[in-house]
């Protein structure tokens, strides 16, 4: 007996260690990494990838009513997963255990009015509270909507309200999805998992109506749409990003981003697309492009210090570019995070002729940021 | 000022022993005050957070009858236009010591919330830390729980809480503490996912209420929509309508406490008006002297109103602080009696409020300059001449004072007992019966003067021209105004004080017989963490059966008790197997038809058994209908019998077992009351049914320490009142120090004049304690009077009319005697003091100046 038991409990801590490695592997196999090549299959990757950690659409666009008044628009959905599963629906569990949770941002910037309003809602996956179909492109957070039709190139439906204010806006895409990034990853550290699946949609027509201060809008302009998706993206010493979509008025755009470490340094795998007229991408490493903020700006909200106007120079693009936002103040403080998304203006920075609008997010200014 | 300077700077310092007196007695006053409403605020505070905590944009709520409704209910409310907000709720207790009596211990109150939606109070938010997040929160159990219980129980963010949910064990993640006394919020209040809570409570499919934030301008669209989707048994109600029964309940408790706490600062006016006097009488010299000088009267009133107001500063300044020391024993009294009378709520706490502490000092002020314009007017009419040749004599004859004293208390009597025949004003606010125990106060009073003449005629017949108690009979005929103000004073606190202590007889009694009827079984099983019949967390229905089949158990009566809203407002719901109990004479019935018929009327039927203050509250009796709204629809219910009930200060009724299973589908328990076979050993009777609810924990009581349980909350309630008792004589034997001390000063001419004729030191002693014995018996015939009166008023006007309680007359012999005791004790206690001063009247130096 005593042989017997010498015998097994070496053993049974083998297997224990066995067991344990294996959980972990497990573990960290649960949500799946966002690794390259990745071939991306429309409409298929339009919908939502419950299998990543986090996901977002997010649509950003500057608008001009009928009396030409002007408007700034974000509306951004997100997903955020707590498990990789669906729950087990086991007898005695509640409903409203859920595996994601969605919240979705909404701020509109009255351009003329010089007023910024924002909102934000969340809910969970639970009593169709929240939901993001696999299957089709449909995102529903507490009433806010993105419903799109089942094209590679699909017209898309946003509606969003807050407290009597509320836009329902339709978009068609004028240029094929731009895959951002070589081999279908968009990197943004050293580590293996950091990087995610991100393609835009850069020119988009929009125009539907908008409900801003009782005012009703009939509204059109154009619009940009990012999708991205994956797991664990970000490195423990980044704070946050600053990131630049630009609408040239020759039809190009241009997309740029620069991921902060905390000692205030640059991450090497920052980058950008130049997306051609024919909506060809061009990748840019960040050797390619140069961004100097010319001023910043305190949010009194938030007391947090954002750089606040730019001049960007792009290999491939003859213009320097100087970025003017339409608004100080174009804060999201919300409750999940804070940061700065707003409309900006882009002139030649040489002689000031207008080249373009487009939309800058600066994030982890105010507390780093976490997905 | 200078006058101010001359006539009270320098006279306090002389007596500065006096001054003291006077002070303290004005400190204590105000610092019962001001105890008492930092009290009874702390008390609604923690209370208000415990019910509506969640968000102050809700104006109307959905609440179901019993277990909840279901959850799909909030989809369809989610989509009318107007909803701006609809959060759900799931409720319970966790309950975390099993010491725990059944309705104190350590008990969280615990509030599911869809996380998610932000639904939290502003300022509770979930920790930010690398490893919580909003996911794992609903994933992995998370809690917040208040700063102040975590550092109570030794948790951080990130310990494991271990707790009990109707018996099971619960354990839950802290992700997050709430700066409680910052957000305002109770410190045993626990937030939880509505996932958890739904699973933890067994709440699965259900919610007890959807919060709604409704745009006001499409309130009644709003409703209408609802009142078409809306499940039976739920309905939507204003928020007000709770919080409005609790600030009913709460305000007749605290009126109650606040009578008391006026107590003691009425006899501190007493003693502020003989404190004036006496520095009127020493310095009438003075007054005149300065009188003659060209004082004008209006400067001499306001000096000695200064004096008055000077005391009252001072003294209320040190009552401040006082009572901010008393204010934590205070509230630990009041908690103890809301919580155990109301709702499970906790103390959080003194939270101090400068208002009160405001209102507080200028009612000492006040009621202290008051005090003092009877004396400074007195000072204020001396005659410069008058004064500066004679002095003493101040009081007139007895000619008008008798009559018109007796006519006066005839009067205020009388319209006493007109009030207390009026209805309580309101929804159970007594003011009526107030305003009579004011009068009788008064009318007592006025009655002090026609005593004080008695005692002297019945002494003169009694002591002749004996040289002692001439001196007395010379003293109390000499000044019957003065030594009438010292026998309102104390026949009016040991009044007070007697009916306190009548009232908190009676009701002792009264519960005590309520306990030993309304627990006739052997043995009660609660589970634990339960803490009253609202609380969730019951045993399954089968339970009954397994208990019932254990050798050694002769019956089973299985209860069932939740708040139901009746014609919109709250009530608790009982269900028991009635025909056990109404064989058994469960219920202290006050109007029922036989066991037998009651038991047809009730089996299976929609017909109930109300208790009295269910009765008084919605102004029902046996024969009437109304109606309930139950997960089987509206139905019409038959009041059938009437019972006493002292469990809740809220109105109860019952139901048979039948009919509310019928009625509201729900076969759960809340507790089991046991009856052993005759022989039975209960202690191994209890062994076996501990065994056989396993995995399930219950805590199992004889009746007997139930019963003594019941009697020991019921102590615990009425604790504060011993202490304003003990505060009361206190200031009472303060103010008869005062008042004789005046009179020997006074008094200083006679009895020197009487020492010189031949009286030793110990005859004017033994006068000064034979006149402090006269005054004590003439307070101890008003004052057991006023304490009789006071105490039918309180029992039947005031608690009748506040809480719908009937409560026993009990006036036990001994109490009075023992007030009577107080009362020559206080008086001779108090005389001790002036004896020794008049004995110590040199009276050569005394005359001298004649």
């Amino acid at each position: 007996m005593n042989r017997v038991a010498r015998i097994l409990r070496p053993a049974a801590a083998i297997l224990a260690l066995l067991a344990m490695q294996l959980g972990m592997a497990l573990g960290a196999q649960s949500w799946r990494i966002a690794r390259a090549p990745y071939r991306y299959v429309f409409p298929r990757d339009h919908f939502a990838h419950d299998a990543y950690r986090t996901e977002w659409w997010y649509f950003t666009g500057q608008l001009r009513g009928r009396d030409g008044r002007r408007y700034g628009f974000e509306l951004t959905f997100f997903r955020i997963g707590i498990r990789p599963h669906p729950y087990r629906v086991e007898p005695g569990a509640s409903a409203w255990r859920a595996a994601q949770l969605y919240s979705a941002h909404f701020a509109i910037t009255d351009i003329s009015d010089r007023k910024f309003f924002y909102a934000e809602t969340l809910a969970r996956d639970a009593l169709g509270q929240g939901y993001a179909s696999q299957r089709r492109l449909l995102v529903r957070v507490n009433g806010w909507s993105l419903r799109g039709n089942a094209a590679t190139e699909p017209t898309m439906h946003l509606h969003a309200s807050a407290r009597g204010d509320s836009m329902d806006l339709s978009v068609v895409p004028e240029k094929p999805p731009a895959i951002e990034g070589p081999g279908g990853i968009s990197r943004k550290g050293a580590c293996p998992s950091c990087a995610s699946h991100y393609y835009s949609f850069t020119r988009l027509r929009a125009s539907g109506t908008l409900r801003v201060d009782g005012r009703r809008e009939v509204v059109r302009g154009v619009a940009w749409m990012d999708h991205e998706y994956g797991s664990d993206e970000l490195s423990p010493g980044q704070v946050g990003w600053d990131w630049f979509s630009i609408q040239l008025n020759d039809r190009r755009e241009i997309m740029l981003y620069r991921m902060r470490e905390k000692n205030g340094t640059t991450t090497p795998q920052s980058s950008g697309t130049i997306v051609a007229r024919d909506g060809r991408p061009t990748y840019l490493s960040p050797r390619d492009f140069h961004i100097t903020a010319t001023g910043t700006w305190r949010s009194p909200h938030t007391h947090a210090l954002y750089p606040s106007g730019w001049v960007v120079r792009v290999a491939g693009i003859s213009e320097p570019l100087r970025v003017v936002p339409v608004l100080d103040d174009q804060e999201l403080a919300g409750v999940g995070a804070t940061y700065w998304e707003g409309a900006v203006r882009v002139f030649d920075a040489r002689n000031g002729r207008p080249l373009g609008r487009g939309y800058v997010e600066l994030t982890g200014y105010a507390g780093a940021i976490s997905l | 000022m200078a006058l101010f300077r001359a006539l009270v700077l320098g006279y306090a310092r002389n007596g500065a022993l006096r001054a003291a007196f006077t002070l303290i007695a004005v400190a204590v006053g105000v610092a019962s005050l001001f105890a008492i409403d930092l009290a009874n605020a702390t008390a609604i505070a923690s209370f208000a957070r415990s019910v509506n905590v969640l968000s102050p944009h809700v104006n109307l709520q959905i609440v179901g009858a019993g277990r909840g409704f279901d959850e799909r209910t909030i989809l369809r409310v989610q989509r009318i236009p107007g909803v701006r907000v609809a959060e759900p709720i799931v409720t319970g207790e966790l309950g975390l010591d099993e010491r725990a009596g059944p309705f104190a211990g350590t008990v969280l109150n615990t509030i599911g919330v869809d996380i998610t939606r932000a639904a939290l109070p502003p300022g509770v938010r979930i920790a930010a830390t690398p490893h919580v997040n909003l996911g794992n929160f609903i994933d992995g159990n998370g809690v917040l729980v208040s700063d102040r219980f975590a550092a109570r129980e030794g948790l951080r963010v990130g310990s494991t809480l271990r707790a009990r949910a109707g018996g099971e064990p619960v354990r839950l993640r802290v992700m997050g503490l709430i700066p409680a006394r910052r957000v305002g919020i109770d410190a045993f209040v626990a937030f939880v996912d509505i996932a958890t809570a739904q699973q933890i409570f067994h709440e699965v499919g259900r919610l007890d209420r959807i919060d709604l934030d409704v745009d006001p301008r499409r309130l009644s669209e709003v409703r209408a929509a609802l009142a078409r989707i809306l499940p039976p048994g739920t309905q939507a109600i204003a928020p007000k309508t709770r919080q409005d029964q609790v600030d009913r309940m709460l305000a007749s408790f605290q009126m109650n406490l606040t009578a008391l706490a006026y107590v003691a600062l009425l006899v501190g006016g007493f003693l502020i008006y003989n404190a004036v006097a006496i520095s009127v009488v020493q310095r009438r010299n003075d007054v005149g002297t300065l009188r003659a000088l060209g004082a004008s009267r209006a400067q001499i009133l306001r000096v000695f109103l200064g004096e008055g107001a000077l005391y009252g500063a001072i003294g209320s300044a040190i009552g401040l602080a006082l009572g901010a020391l008393l204010a934590r024993y205070a509230v630990a009294a009041v908690q103890t009696t809301v919580s155990t009378l109301y709702i499970g709520s906790h103390a959080d706490g003194v939270r101090f409020s400068l208002a009160l502490a405001v209102k507080a000092y200028c009612v000492g002020v006040a009621i202290a300059v008051a005090s003092a314009a009877i004396p400074a007017l007195e000072a204020s009419r001396t005659q410069p001449a008058l004064a500066m040749r004679e002095r003493g004599v101040s009081e007139r004859g007895l000619g008008r004072l008798l009559p018109t004293a007796s006519i006066a208390a005839a009067v205020l009597l009388v319209a006493a007992w007109l009030c207390s025949k009026l209805p309580a004003v309101g929804s159970g606010i007594p003011l009526f019966g107030y305003l009579a125990g004011a009068l009788c106060i008064a009318g007592i009073a006025a009655l002090a003067p026609v005593g004080v003449v008695m005692v002297s005629v019945l002494l003169r017949a009694v002591a002749g021209e004996r040289a002692v108690g001439g001196l007395a009979v010379g003293f109390l005929r000499g000044s019957p105004r003065r030594y009438a103000v010292a026998v309102a004073t104390l026949s009016t606190a040991v009044g007070m004080m007697l009916s306190i202590g009548i009232l908190v007889a009676s009701f002792r009694t009264t519960v005590a017989q309520w306990a030993y009827s309304a627990l006739p079984a052997d043995l009660y099983v609660t589970p634990l963490g339960a803490t009253d019949a609202s609380s969730r967390g019951g045993f399954p229905g089968a339970v009954a059966r397994k208990v019932a089949a254990l050798p050694g158990v002769r019956a089973v009566d299985s209860i069932r008790g939740f708040s139901v809203i009746v014609r919109g407002d709250l009530a608790e719901l009982g269900a028991t197997n009635l025909a056990s109990f109404t064989n058994r004479r469960k219920l202290p019935f006050i109007d029922a038809p036989s066991p037998r018929r009651l038991g047809e009327l009730m089996h299976g039927r929609d017909a109930v058994a109300i208790s009295e203050p269910f009765a008084v509250h919605f102004g029902m009796r046996v024969g009437d209908t109304f109606h309930l709204d139950t997960p089987s629809g509206r139905v019409a219910l038959r009041v059938v019998a009437l019972y006493n009930d002292y469990s809740t200060g809220g109105g109860t009724f019952m139901m048979d077992e039948s009919t509310f299973r019928r009625l509201y589908k729900d076969d759960t328990l809340d507790s089991l009351a046991i009856y052993a076979r005759p022989g039975v050993s209960l202690d191994r009777l209890r062994g076996r049914i501990s065994d056989a609810l396993r995995p399930l924990r219950a805590r199992i009581e004889s009746n007997r320490e139930l019963r003594g349980f019941a009697l020991g909350v019921f102590d615990r309630t009425f604790a504060i009142t011993g202490a304003l008792y003990a505060i009361g004589t206190l200031v009472t034997i303060l103010g008869t120090i005062g008042t004789l001390v005046a009179l020997v000063i006074e008094r200083r001419r006679e009895i020197a004049l009487a020492r010189y004729l031949g009286l030793t030191r110990d005859g004017v002693l033994r006068s000064v304690l034979l006149q402090a014995l006269a005054i004590g018996v003439v307070a101890a015939v008003l004052g057991t009077a006023l304490g009789l009166l006071l105490g039918r008023d309180l029992i039947f006007v005031i608690n009748r009319q506040s809480f719908g309680w009937l409560i026993g007359w009990n006036a036990p012999l001994e109490l009075v005697l023992q007030s009577i005791f107080l009362v020559l004790a206080i008086a001779l206690v108090a005389a001790l003091y002036p004896a020794k001063l008049a004995a110590d009247i040199r009276t050569l130096e005394a005359l001298r100046v004649e």
